[in-house]
């Protein structure tokens, strides 16, 4: 150990940071820098042991060298745990450790503590090399500082291509879903984080309407465990290893963001948070936006006053579905409505009255129809149905329960006064009573006609008897 | 093969610095017989390797053959970054259950069981001969307890004298190894983790936690511990023991009883003789916690068939016998080494500790869980030492860390059925 003292510490640093600057960051030069100050202390220590700060001010050891070699390092030390003549004062700082002595050399840039040495040994280390090791850590922390720049750019570099990367995903998307979908497989993919969820508002700016996840090691998700809105006015709790990001436009929330590192416990990268939270308000007007028009679309296509759709949107969904009943071999039905006595009702009670008799016929026939039945108001007091994979059983029983519902939803009047609503009911085939699109809708027609003239509240089945609902036509 | 490169991700065993050339050298009979892979091995440390093979995997650029730890299974195969096993790679069977249903996800297996290990009491044998104390004395509570009073008495406490040693061993830093080393303590007083991880029930504040809790309590005041000690990291902890003689037990796992056994020069090394005991059976009986690692091939790896070739070498009797003897570690299969009825005696109660051994659940979650669960049952022990009751803070602090599980379990919104 008295042979320490006439090494040149300054050099065996100088010569450590040397072998620090290579464009490799990883802890494989730590090893080697190590091993450079093993050889240049000349065999009077046991261990060296080289650490660096974290973003969190955590010294967690990158390369462990012993007199077998060296490894990548494992052990992690909080600052709490240093003495404060260390942490506070960078004062090179021995103590015993067992049957051995531990020197730990602060090395420190510009005033800030960025890493640590420590230096193990069977014999105590003597006061003039205590002295001498200051400037073995003057030499050395060039290096360390280099490593840390290199770091903090390589970190940069890769959150820049990230941020790039997502913004584009999000200029490119094409409607509110994919647009969602791309920034939570972003978050994940490009931000490195476990998990992105995200829990879309409805109009209400209350419920969530849509709950969508997008993990690690698999694609996106639609959740069907939908989870709480997060009081966004709360500070998160400490413990949770994920962070909320509103997505507001103006005052508006639409939304919020969950990311987190659920599974690797790794800390939230505060530069990618914050990168993720300047997307959140692109993303959020870019949501904005695509439900704006979304809404707008969807205005075009329906009726103003019982929102079925209109006929033009109608006629472009039946023909796409009857093409695709031809390719696939698949049957698909049409129902054509008329009101009985309209123009009575219109007569007698007004036209406000009227309108809300349609507005509840629209209403009821939603009721009764499934989701992917297309129905639309053809005009006045003629509506269309078309529904995919029907046949003539369930034609007839789908007839009879519009009827039924219909008339025992009636529309009430101040002073106590309803008006039940009849329906006559015209039902057609494809392919079976027409293959093509202008002898299916002649004979959804016809049969409508017939049902029509045999006395009204009844329904027919193209090329069948009419059929009588058992209620009477009355208004009450 | 044709040439190429495989990358193989192990963890350091006690050999340290050394892990890597023993491996190098244990893989010999792998590299001759495949002449052209180049074989890369990296040893990365435990206490890094969960985030540093989460970010490889994430990354899309993880190594062919990766050990990891058994209870990182469940998350990695929720997150479906791991290749299913092929018959043709595990010949003999696994010592004990837990093993196989550590890697097995739904019927499908995706890791085989490396090397096997079980907690337990690892006691100076020169001072339970001093004591007068055979294995059935320390076989329960009151009898374990007893026996440390009687340490407690001579012990001394102003300086390390492996004459007069403390009791026992115990850490109550904020990490998940406390949870580890105290965890078959709560599992013997009845408590049971897994019945709890529902995201609504009472977990560390659960009527079943108290008993383990009590004898915590007790251990921590025979020992005397104060806050230096309870600070004290468990490597030192280790060191404390083996080098220093400072406690007459220690709560861990049993690598260097194994080591010893095998390799004659290492047991020379240790100034005391040791000896594995199992935890002392309270309440609910004696539960030692099984663990070790498992050797798994990522989905992404672009060479499967040769990954899991070193997968069948590295549990083969050629290359698990050299790594034993140099390592500690047991393997996990029924293999040559535990063919040998000799060393199969020796290690009896060690076998027999691992075979009824208890594991943790397989939760996706568990790195989480296991983090919360290190510091609050640190938490709730340092109210201990600083003795606080506990009837009233030790609950109070129990609720909190179970407030904080439970928020924690219930954002596992895309687990689906979880085993």
């Amino acid at each position: 150990m008295k042979r320490l003292a006439e090494v040149d510490l300054g050099r065996v640093g100088t010569m450590a940071a040397l072998r620090l600057c290579t464009p490799d960051t990883s802890y494989r030069i730590f090893q080697v820098a190590g091993l450079e100050i093993h050889k240049g202390m000349a065999g009077a220590v046991e261990q060296v042991r080289i650490y660096l700060k974290n973003s969190e001010g955590v010294l967690c050891e990158e390369a462990l060298v012993d007199r077998q070699g060296g490894m990548e390092g494992s052990d992690i030390i909080p600052l709490y745990q240093l003495a404060p003549e260390l942490v506070k004062s960078h004062q090179v700082w021995q103590h015993g450790l067992g049957n051995q002595y531990e020197v730990l050399v602060p090395l420190v840039s510009q005033g800030e503590l960025v890493g640590l040495v420590a230096l193990v040994s069977f014999q105590s280390f003597p006061d003039e090399v205590l002295e001498l090791l200051p400037q073995f850590a003057q030499g050395l922390v060039v290096g360390v500082v280099l490593v840390l720049r290199s770091r903090e750019a390589e970190r940069s570099e890769s959150l820049l291509r990230a941020a790039t990367t997502t913004a584009r995903a999000l200029q490119s998307a094409s409607g509110a879903e994919t647009l969602l979908g791309n920034f939570a497989v972003m978050a994940v993919e490009e931000m490195g984080f476990d998990r992105a969820t995200f829990l879309v508002l409805g109009d209400d700016g209350k419920n969530v309407r849509k709950a969508i996840c997008a993990r690690a090691g698999s694609g996106l998700v639609e959740l069907t465990t939908v989870p709480d809105f997060p009081d966004l006015d709360t500070p998160a709790k400490d413990h949770l290893p994920g962070l909320w990001i509103p997505m507001r436009v103006g005052a508006r929330l639409l939304g919020a963001l969950f990311v987190d590192n659920l599974y690797s416990v790794e800390p939230l990268p505060e530069d990618a948070v914050q990168v993720l939270s300047d997307l959140s308000g692109q993303a959020a007007l870019a949501l904005e936006n695509s439900r704006l028009i979304d809404r707008l679309r969807e205005a075009a296509l329906r009726d103003d006053l019982t929102g079925l759709y209109r006929p033009n949107y109608f006629n472009e969904r039946a023909s796409e579905e009857l093409a695709n009943c031809l390719r696939r071999g698949d049957s698909t039905g049409l129902l054509m409505l008329d009101l009985d006595r309209f123009k009575e009702i219109n007569d007698t009670w007004g036209h406000p009255v009227g309108d809300q008799v349609l507005i509840r016929v629209a209403e009821r026939m939603r009721t009764c129809l499934r989701v992917g039945d297309i129905a639309c108001r053809k005009g006045g007091d003629e509506f269309i149905i078309l529904v995919p994979g029907l046949n003539a059983e369930r034609g007839r029983r789908l007839a009879e329960r519009l009827l039924e519902d219909v008339w025992n939803n009636p529309v009430e009047l101040s002073g106590g006064r309803a008006i039940r609503i009849s329906l006559s009911v015209g039902v057609a085939l494809f392919p079976d009573h027409g293959d093509n699109w202008m002898d299916f809708w002649q004979h959804a027609d016809d049969a409508l006609y017939q049902a029509k003239t045999a006395g009204r509240s009844r329904y027919a089945l193209w090329g069948e008897e009419v059929s009588l609902v058992s209620h009477s036509p009355v208004q009450g | 093969m044709s040439s190429r490169h495989l990358r193989l991700w192990i963890m350091p065993t006690q050999l340290g610095s050394l892990t890597s050339t023993v491996a190098a050298k244990a893989l010999r009979g792998f590299n001759r017989r495949n002449p052209g892979v180049d074989l890369e091995i990296r040893v990365v440390p435990w206490s890094i390797a969960w985030r540093e093979i989460l970010k490889a995997l994430k990354r899309g650029e993880p190594p062919d053959v990766l050990q990891v730890g058994t209870t990182w299974m469940g998350t990695l195969s929720h997150l479906g970054f791991l290749d299913e096993v092929p018959d043709w790679v595990e010949e003999r069977p696994c010592l004990a259950p837990w093993l196989d249903q550590a890697v097995q996800f739904g019927g499908t297996r995706l890791g085989v069981p490396w090397v096997a290990e079980c907690s337990g009491l690892i006691a100076r044998q020169d001072m339970l001969t001093r004591f007068n104390a055979t294995p059935e004395d320390v076989a329960t509570w009151d009898g374990f307890l007893a026996l440390c009073h009687r340490i407690a008495e001579g012990a001394r406490r102003d300086a390390i004298d492996p004459l007069h040693p403390l009791p026992v061993g115990i850490t109550c830093r904020p990490e998940p190894v406390t949870l580890h080393n105290l965890a078959s303590w709560l599992w013997a007083g009845g408590w049971d983790l897994g019945q709890l991880l529902d995201g609504s029930s009472p977990i560390l504040s659960h009527e079943s936690a108290r008993p383990g809790f009590e004898i915590l309590s007790h251990l921590l005041k025979v020992n005397r511990t104060d806050n230096d000690m309870g600070a004290i990291q468990p490597y030192r902890l280790s060191q404390d023991f083996y080098e220093e003689g400072r406690f007459v037990f220690l709560i861990g796992h049993s690598w260097k009883i194994v080591k010893g056994l095998l390799d004659p020069a290492t047991s020379k090394d240790l100034r005391w003789p040791i000896t594995y005991l199992p935890i002392p059976a309270g309440p609910a009986g004696s539960v030692q916690r099984g663990g070790g690692s498992a050797l798994v091939v990522p989905r992404r790896s672009q060479q499967t068939d040769a990954a899991w070739t070193l997968v069948r070498h590295m549990i083969s009797d050629e290359f698990m016998m050299e790594w034993t003897q140099a390592s500690g570690d047991l393997p996990a299969h029924e293999c040559g080494f535990w063919d040998d009825q000799e060393r199969r005696s020796a290690l009896a109660p060690l076998l027999a500790g691992i075979r009824s051994a208890r594991i943790y659940p397989a939760h996706p979650m568990w790195a989480t869980i296991e983090s919360l669960l290190g510091k609050g049952l640190s938490d709730i022990l340092w109210s201990i030492l600083a003795g606080e009751s506990i009837d009233d803070r030790t609950q109070d602090l129990a609720r909190s860390v179970d407030a904080e599980l439970n928020a924690l379990l219930r954002m596992g919104w895309d687990l689906g059925d979880v085993r």
